[in-house]
């Protein structure tokens, strides 16, 4: 999994200090197919981008766990290549946390799509 | 048979060739230690210990596996040995008597303390804590003032034992014991029934009759009235510091004798420290003359060194042994009464050395500090209350089949070579740790490393399909009425059944009852 080294860097920002809304709150999807490295700030091709349903889940100590759905319109047409966390709301903005990859999903507005993700501190 | 068994980190191990224990106090000048030797066939114990492993000893007679502990300690070094086709390992260490060795004391000062509060409070400030203080029994000493300046908390420890007329040894169980000399009898005597072989030696090395101890020295201030009669030489009662001089109430500028041939100008006086002198300068070379008038007024003022000096002589020992010095020089000693009780406790050692080896048949259950009798009459022996300062195990094959593992050592432990090292390495300690002070203000470097990994630990794609319950606006698919799309553009979705986008109010119109279905995963399992 590819956490970026912004999230890292935010880490570090979140232990020595309180900084506004630096924490993942929302989730991008894209139909870039580019490779995901940690030094990725953005989607290769984000198509669309949402806030995370409820709110993060803290119940497993040292684990954080997201979701975020896109409904059949929303994904209507839509490639899917990768998805990303992000901190902040704005489409095409922000620097992302986390960035995966994987084969093509096609949607072709017949189905949803969720999307879950745990990060463990170790 | 003595039976044995040794844990080293949790794991049992019973193929040693020798194991040796030497469980001792203070007054034998040395933690308890121990010394392993293993067979190391093909490398058969390449990965098995590590420095700092703990280990643990039991031996007992006749009960396998034995259950009396005897000792526990740490691995600090590990040497393999290979020849030819033998091969071995040898693990050696000390029990838990050396965190009090290897880790110093911060700079402080008690005062008006009881001993035993001060050995507690030692341990806690180097925050040690695998050392329990259940057995530091109170003293009746209270000291008026110690300091100790980054000594090894062992010496410190040492210092307070004498002191108090205690001893003290760290356990099989990491608990401190700090207790009364002759204070525990063993109920058991030595004699030709048990004894395999002894050595009584009686000495006048380590004694001492004529002791000296020098302690700091402190500045005190100290001011005399001269009357000039006519001469430039002034004998002051003390070796002055800090010198002012005032001649008929005016200061006047001073400067070391001898320091030049002819004074810098302007210098009224000149100080020779070592003959107590105040000299007036004058002369052809000068071209003036500072000596006082007749009847004319000098103040001095200056400082004068006040030693911490003690001397005590045991004189019924000196009569009988001859005199023997001993002179002890400590410059964190500052004040009298510190120096007054190091020199009674010195003087307890006025008379000859008694030590005694015993190589004892069967087993006993020793502990240093206890007392015994021995008696031998070949030797002139015949003494109660001996306390023993060490037991040292020797576990072989051999020895355990016969029962002759155990050696004891009594009385006083004869000063060696090696104590003399110990005792110049104190004395080099004790003058180098003359400036350090507890009021000093450090500047603290720590180093430490710890991390934190973000993993991504997992997640999932997942979809569902909303076929069967769907009216969605401009949908081609689900947003039909007939033949003709309802609503068109992408922003505007009404989706029957889901959580965002089937709101009517509050209320969700529709359900949707198919469930996610992942078709894409990774990170790590977990």
């Amino acid at each position: 999994m590819a956490l970026t080294n912004y999230a890292k860097q935010a880490v570090a920002w979140g232990i020595g200090s309180d900084i506004t809304n630096n924490y993942i709150q929302y989730c991008a999807i894209g139909s870039g197919s580019g490779a995901v490295l940690a030094t990725d700030t953005t989607m290769v091709a984000e198509t669309q981008r949402n806030t995370l349903t409820g709110s993060p889940n803290f119940t497993e100590v040292r684990k954080v766990g997201f979701q975020a759905d896109f409904n059949s319109v929303e994904m209507s047409g839509t490639t899917l290549f990768e998805f990303g966390f992000l901190a902040s709301g704005p489409a095409l903005g922000g620097s992302i946390w986390q960035r995966e990859g994987f084969g093509s999903i096609v949607f072709d507005g017949t189905s949803e799509l969720q999307i879950v993700s745990t990060m463990e501190v170790l | 048979m003595i039976n044995t068994l040794l844990t080293i980190a949790g794991t049992t191990y019973d193929d040693f060739i020798q194991m040796k224990v030497d469980v001792s106090n203070d007054e034998y000048l040395t933690s308890s230690e121990f010394k392993l030797i293993f067979d190391n066939p093909f490398g058969r114990h390449s990965s098995h210990f590590s420095i700092g492993d703990e280990v643990i000893i039991y031996a007992d007679k006749d009960t396998d596996p034995a259950t009396t502990k005897l000792f526990t300690g740490i691995i600090e070094e590990i040497r393999f040995d290979g020849r030819e086709n033998s091969q071995k390992v040898e693990l050696t260490g000390r029990d838990y008597t050396q965190r009090l060795m290897d880790i110093t004391i911060e700079p402080i000062v008690y005062t008006a303390s009881e001993i035993s509060t001060i050995i507690t409070n030692i341990l806690i400030n180097a925050n040690i804590t695998d050392i329990t203080t259940t057995n530091v029994n109170v003293t009746s000493t209270t000291l008026a003032r110690i300091s100790f300046n980054q000594i090894p908390i062992y010496d410190a420890f040492t210092q307070l034992a004498e002191l108090a007329g205690f001893y003290f040894y760290i356990d099989a169980d990491k608990d401190l014991h700090f207790e009364q000399k002759k204070n525990i009898s063993s109920g058991l005597t030595f004699d030709n029934t048990n004894i395999l072989e002894q050595t009584f030696d009686t000495t006048r090395k380590g004694m001492a009759n004529d002791v000296w101890v020098y302690g700091d020295r402190q500045l005190a201030g100290y001011k005399e009235q001269l009357s000039g009669d006519g001469g430039s030489v002034f004998t002051l009662i003390s070796k002055p510091h800090n010198t002012f001089i005032e001649y008929l109430g005016n200061p006047l500028r001073g400067a070391v004798y001898q320091m030049a041939t002819v004074p810098e100008s302007g210098t009224n006086y000149l100080i020779s420290y070592f003959d107590k002198q105040l000299i007036f300068a004058s002369g052809t070379d000068l071209g003036y003359d500072s000596t006082p008038i007749s009847g004319g007024s000098v103040l001095v003022t200056y400082d004068r060194e006040i030693p911490i000096v003690k001397h005590g002589v045991e004189r019924d020992s000196i009569a009988v042994y001859g005199q023997k010095n001993k002179i002890i020089n400590d410059k964190s000693i500052r004040d009298p009464q510190t120096a007054t009780d190091i020199l009674k406790q010195q003087l307890d050692n006025a008379d000859p050395y008694q030590g005694m080896v015993d190589d004892l048949k069967g087993w006993y259950t020793l502990l240093p500090g206890q007392t015994v009798n021995t008696t031998m009459s070949d030797f002139g022996l015949n003494s109660t209350e001996l306390p023993i300062l060490s037991v040292k195990y020797i576990f072989d094959k051999n020895t355990i089949y016969l029962e002759n593992v155990i050696r004891v050592k009594f009385n006083k432990k004869i000063k060696d070579l090696t104590d003399e090292l110990a005792k110049m390495n104190k004395r080099l300690d004790a003058i180098e740790s003359a400036d350090r002070q507890d009021t000093d203000i450090i500047t603290r470097l720590e180093q430490a490393t710890g991390s934190l990994l973000v993993v991504g630990s997992h997640w999932e794609v997942r979809t569902r399909n909303i076929a069967g319950l769907n009216l969605i606006l401009d949908s081609p698919s689900f947003g039909l009425l007939d033949t003709n799309t309802l609503a068109s553009g992408t922003t505007r979705s009404w989706v029957l059944g889901h959580s965002q986008s089937s709101i009517l109010g509050t209320s969700t119109l529709g359900q949707v009852t198919a469930t996610f279905i992942t078709v894409a995963s990774g990170g790590y399992s977990y």
